[in-house]
């Protein structure tokens, strides 16, 4: 085999190797195979927080029928702040909502998306609609909640020489309209790895 | 001399657990018959299921138990997942239902949990797998 066919192969086994390793594939998003890094929360580590508050709460509030329902026998829950207490900047809707879904699919807990903090609504259309009914009804119309939800989402992060590691510690707590918490809990994810897996 | 230390090193990295616990065991959940379909019996010996529990509560939410066990004396890690089932056998969908890390020291055993998303929920499945990533 002559030189320049040699070389050709070479490029041509080269070509294929560098498309392969850059050919972007689809992973299921709650699935074993989505990347982790150290210094980072990752998809996954939401799922798994709001896995285990989401089992904790219908335990604690539903199965023990300690839930108090107001609207056709659903509980309004309003969603307060979540304090991010990170070095990254985190949008919590990528837990608090993964809760909200799974209430929701309880059938026994509502959310409002027209009564927040400070007023601001978390659907302006949908308040301004409320508003609109009121006026037109002459009469109040707005729900307030029964439940609020808060919490903290908080880091620590270590070093042993080439070894990293950080813990994401995710707070959630169930305040009843009489100031008190009801339901409290908090997921400690911790995760260990090299220089290599701290992630950008 | 290198076999005495690759041994030493061997002995190192083993650590295992001892459990200590009550030999009748206290409002136990009621132990649900299982069928398994096994398809990677390396994880089967080694992250062993050994019960599977159910238990209904009173706002009729079932919760399940699986106890696992390393059978080794090694560190493993794995995925599990639970997935429910309504009335139908209809798969229900939720964004917080993925794979949970988890892992066991060598000889350990631990509990893993779920509760229904809903009270229609009447059927469940575990899923399994080794680390991955």
């Amino acid at each position: 085999m002559n030189k320049l066919m040699q070389t050709g192969i070479v490029g041509l086994g080269s070509a294929l190797l560098v498309g392969c390793a850059s050919q972007a594939n689809y992973v299921d998003s709650g699935g074993p195979r989505t990347l982790t890094t150290v210094n980072q929360i990752n998809i996954q580590d939401y799922q798994m927080a709001a896995d285990k508050m989401v089992n904790s709460l219908i335990h604690t509030m539903i199965n023990q029928g300690r839930l108090e329902t107001s609207a056709n026998g659903q509980a309004i829950l309003g969603i307060s702040r979540v304090i991010n207490n990170t070095s990254e900047h985190v949008d919590t809707d990528l837990l608090t909502k993964k809760i909200r879904v799974a209430l929701n699919k309880t059938g026994q807990v509502v959310t409002t998306t027209t009564y927040g903090l400070g007023g601001k609504a978390e659907d302006p259309l949908a308040q301004q609609i409320l508003r609109d009914r009121e006026k037109a009804e002459g009469k109040a119309l707005t729900l307030l909640p029964d439940y609020s939800l808060s919490g903290k989402i908080i880091e620590l992060r270590t070093r042993v020489g080439r070894k990293y590691q950080s813990s994401h510690v995710f707070q959630l707590t169930l305040t009843s309209r009489d100031g008190l918490a009801v339901w409290e809990d908090e997921k400690t994810i911790t995760k260990q790895g090299g220089r290599r897996s701290l992630g950008g | 001399m290198g076999i005495g230390m690759a041994g030493l090193l061997a002995v190192a990295g083993c650590r295992s657990v001892n459990m200590v616990e009550p030999e009748g065991r206290i409002n136990a959940p009621s132990m649900v018959a299982d069928k398994r379909v096994v398809t990677d019996p390396s994880l089967a010996r080694r992250v062993q299921v050994v019960s599977i529990g159910e238990a209904e509560g009173a706002g009729g939410h079932i919760r399940v138990q699986a106890e696992v066990r390393n059978t080794t004396r090694n560190y493993r890690t794995f995925s599990y997942k639970f997935e429910w089932l309504d009335g139908d056998g209809i798969l229900i969908e939720l964004p917080s239902g993925g794979y949970q890390r988890s892992q066991l020291e060598g000889g350990e055993s631990r509990m893993l949990t779920s509760v229904a998303p809903t009270a229609a929920a009447k059927d469940f499945r575990l899923k399994l797998i080794e680390k991955v990533r």
